[in-house]
């Protein structure tokens, strides 16, 4: 009886321990891409040269590339990978679906909408007026979504989430088409917004949206084990005494935040919030601390070499990073697919 | 995850006569609809003069407005509303999943694909080449899906997964080809993408109502696979259906229906995924009460929409494709809070 229960004490620790020693690993492998990420470009500079750059600072036009443009692009990387990558574990707990993704209540194209318009009724390609603009069109979508699955008198479920995200979704690519449609300049500004690009943000941009990150953050550290509570299903939850109406909320609100983040910072970029959980989750297990951890490093580890191979692929052009993402990370998604259960 | 299916719905014939009256309104509508598309734009012809072209016997510039611009588009709309809804209704079904639609298997992205790529990458090529391009698209990207979620037997997590993986990978090429392309023909694409009936000819209405003709009868054979299938796999083979040859070939039929409306039309959006689930929330969750509802709302969107697209800001043309989320959205957020 003795030996059953030590048996089954260090099968728990060995479960424990296996994403702990993923996790280490992926933050190596990030600090990696970090740095190549800073170094590769049209443009190469030494590691040596990289970490002078930092150290002691002269003034080189080496240094000058490090820290003006390469490190601040490496840091935005990082954060709307990470954020990417957290808003779709998050979300795919939510909505019990594994083909959701952050953008399914609408974060990205009211994002995309109200950028679209700005740029129809402004005249403004100005990133400064984007960022706020998206932040705004994003929470404005998914409020939407969420107000309608809250209403009627049925209740709230996973479904009708899902289904008022789509249904707000549906209507707002709409619009974006029709503006496209009808002016050739919007379309010209907002063809390379909408692939979701890296290139010529600063860390003033990344600064304005930190509150909402932290938001953010600091939710989505009290919903950890709520979230697995709540995947046993609404019933159970209910009957273990769980909340559930508060942690939806909570939920909806920490997934806005970071995606709605994420595409104000970058554009929208489809892949990394479908494709970061599914990746991490045959090594996470059920856990869902687990997953949005390493969902948040596996998420920003693809976004950053999306970002580097996509100033290689055509020589002196660049491919918007939200491209490269989907053709480098397809195939793995796919192989991933392919290993699961069947059902 | 599942698509919830309401239950207790055993009595067919009450289910049936309950039906009844939702199934007049909507073909009502649709008549009322057809009526609208015929008479009414810049030219407005009395329902007198509509009959008189229609035999041939009105006048020369009545003739050609009713008989060359104007028909082809109202049987064209609903047609291509019935296919996607069918589709989607199938797709739905065999998945499992609320959020799957015939879109969800590739077919919108490589359909786009094809049309991006013989209007962006190679212009000179002929008219004649578009449909055949986007059919080929849409059928390789489902295609795609189908080769790669198999193992061992297909698993509808696998199926659906694999899918959007598919679709976003297309989508991708699709926006390579949008940003480096030339200004002028890249807005010409989006025109395309955004999927309308502007300009159709009569020899795409032949074909697709050829394809229709076939496929549809044989959509409503399904109707008792379908119910069986949607229950999932492990009761379906409890059941003694065999669930391999079964999903092979209704997604197979599901992709002919999609593949060839949007070859004719563009990929029109939101209808493959949401009439299924109007007609789920109307119908409950029978299938052979489910197919025919969705096939009607789908036409009822499609052809309003692009009755609205050629009125509303005349003599601009808005693709009938923009319009089916704005007509449809609030009619299912209408039906969800009902619910």
């Amino acid at each position: 009886m003795e030996n059953l229960a030590t048996a089954v004490v260090s099968q728990v620790r060995r479960i424990e321990r296996r994403p702990a020693i993923f996790l280490s690993v992926s933050l190596v492998v990030l600090m990696m891409f970090f740095l190549s990420s800073i170094a590769f470009g049209i443009v190469s500079v030494c590691m040596d040269d990289v970490l002078q750059a930092f150290l002691a600072f002269d003034g080189s036009r080496e240094h000058l590339i490090v820290v003006d443009t390469r490190l601040p692009r490496a840091v935005l990387g990082v954060t709307v990978g990470a954020a990417l990558g957290v808003a779709g574990a998050i979300m795919q707990s939510l909505a019990r679906n594994p083909i959701a993704a952050p953008e399914l209540l609408g974060i990205n194209h009211g994002a995309a909408l109200f950028v679209a318009a700005g740029s129809f009724f402004l005249a403004a390609a100005d990133a400064y007026v984007f960022v706020p603009l998206a932040m705004a069109g994003a929470a404005v979508a998914a409020s939407l979504s969420y107000s309608i699955s809250l209403l009627g008198w049925s209740g709230p479920s996973s479904t009708k989430l899902v289904l008022a995200g789509a249904a707000i979704t549906a209507i707002s690519a709409a619009m974006i088409q029709l503006i496209l449609i009808l002016h050739d300049r919007t379309l010209d500004e907002m063809r390379i917004w909408l692939a979701g690009s890296l290139v010529g943000r600063d860390l003033g941009a990344l600064i304005s949206t930190g509150p909402v990150l932290i938001l953010g953050l600091v939710l989505t550290i009290f919903l950890g084990t709520k979230l697995n509570v709540l995947a046993t299903g609404d019933a159970t939850a209910q009957s273990l005494g769980l909340s559930i109406a508060k942690v939806r909320f909570a939920a909806v609100t920490a997934v806005i935040a970071f995606a709605g983040a994420a595409v104000s910072l970058a554009g929208p970029i489809a892949f990394i919030g479908l494709a970061a959980p599914h990746l991490v989750r045959r090594v996470a297990g059920a856990d869902n601390r687990w997953v949005i951890a390493l969902s948040a490093t596996i998420g920003a580890s693809l976004l950053l070499v999306a970002d580097i191979s996509a100033r290689f692929v055509i020589p002196g052009q660049e491919i918007p990073v939200g491209i490269m993402t989907a053709l480098i990370g397809v195939p793995f998604f796919i192989a991933i697919a392919r290993k699961g259960k069947r059902l | 995850m599942t698509v919830s299916i309401p239950n207790g719905r055993c009595g067919s014939h009450s289910a049936t006569m309950r039906l009844f009256p939702v199934a007049l309104i909507l073909a009502v509508l649709n008549l009322l609809l057809f009526y609208g598309q015929m008479t009414s734009g810049q030219f407005q012809a009395s329902p007198w003069q509509v009959l008189q072209a229609t035999i041939g016997s009105g006048d020369d510039s009545s003739n050609f407005i009713v008989l060359d611009l104007r028909l082809p588009r109202a049987l064209l709309a609903p047609m291509v509303g019935v296919g996607l809804a069918l589709s989607g209704t199938i797709v739905q079904a065999i998945c499992r999943n609320a959020l799957a639609s015939p879109g969800t298997l590739g077919i919108n992205a490589g359909a786009s694909f094809g049309a991006v790529v013989t209007l962006v990458v190679f212009p000179d090529l002929p008219l004649w080449f578009l449909p055949v391009a986007t059919f080929a698209g849409g059928f390789i990207a489902a295609s795609c899906t189908y080769i790669l979620g198999w193992k061992d037997g297909s698993s509808t997590t696998r199926l659906v997964l694999v899918g959007v993986g598919i679709g976003i990978f297309f989508s991708a090429l699709v926006s390579i080809a949008m940003i480096f392309g030339r200004l002028q023909l890249v807005s010409q694409a989006t025109l395309w993408i955004a999927g309308g009936f502007y300009g159709v000819k009569w020899i795409e209405i032949w074909t697709l109502a050829l394809i229709l003709l076939m496929l549809v009868p044989l959509t409503a054979t399904t109707a008792p696979t379908l119910d069986v299938l949607a229950m999932g796999r492990n009761i379906a083979i409890g059941l003694g259906s065999a669930v391999e040859r079964d999903r092979v070939l209704l997604l197979l039929l599901a992709v002919g229906l999609a593949s060839a409306c949007v070859a004719v039309s563009g990929p029109i959006g939101f209808v493959g995924l949401m009439a299924p689930h109007m007609a789920r929330l109307i119908a409950g969750g029978n299938h052979t009460q489910l197919l025919p509802t969705a096939a009607l709302i789908g036409a009822v969107i499609v052809q309003a929409s692009d009755f609205v697209g050629r009125t509303a800001f005349a003599p601009f043309e808005i693709p009938a494709g923009i319009y089916t989320a704005a007509i449809g959205a609030p009619f299912l957020v209408y039906l969800l809070l009902k619910r």
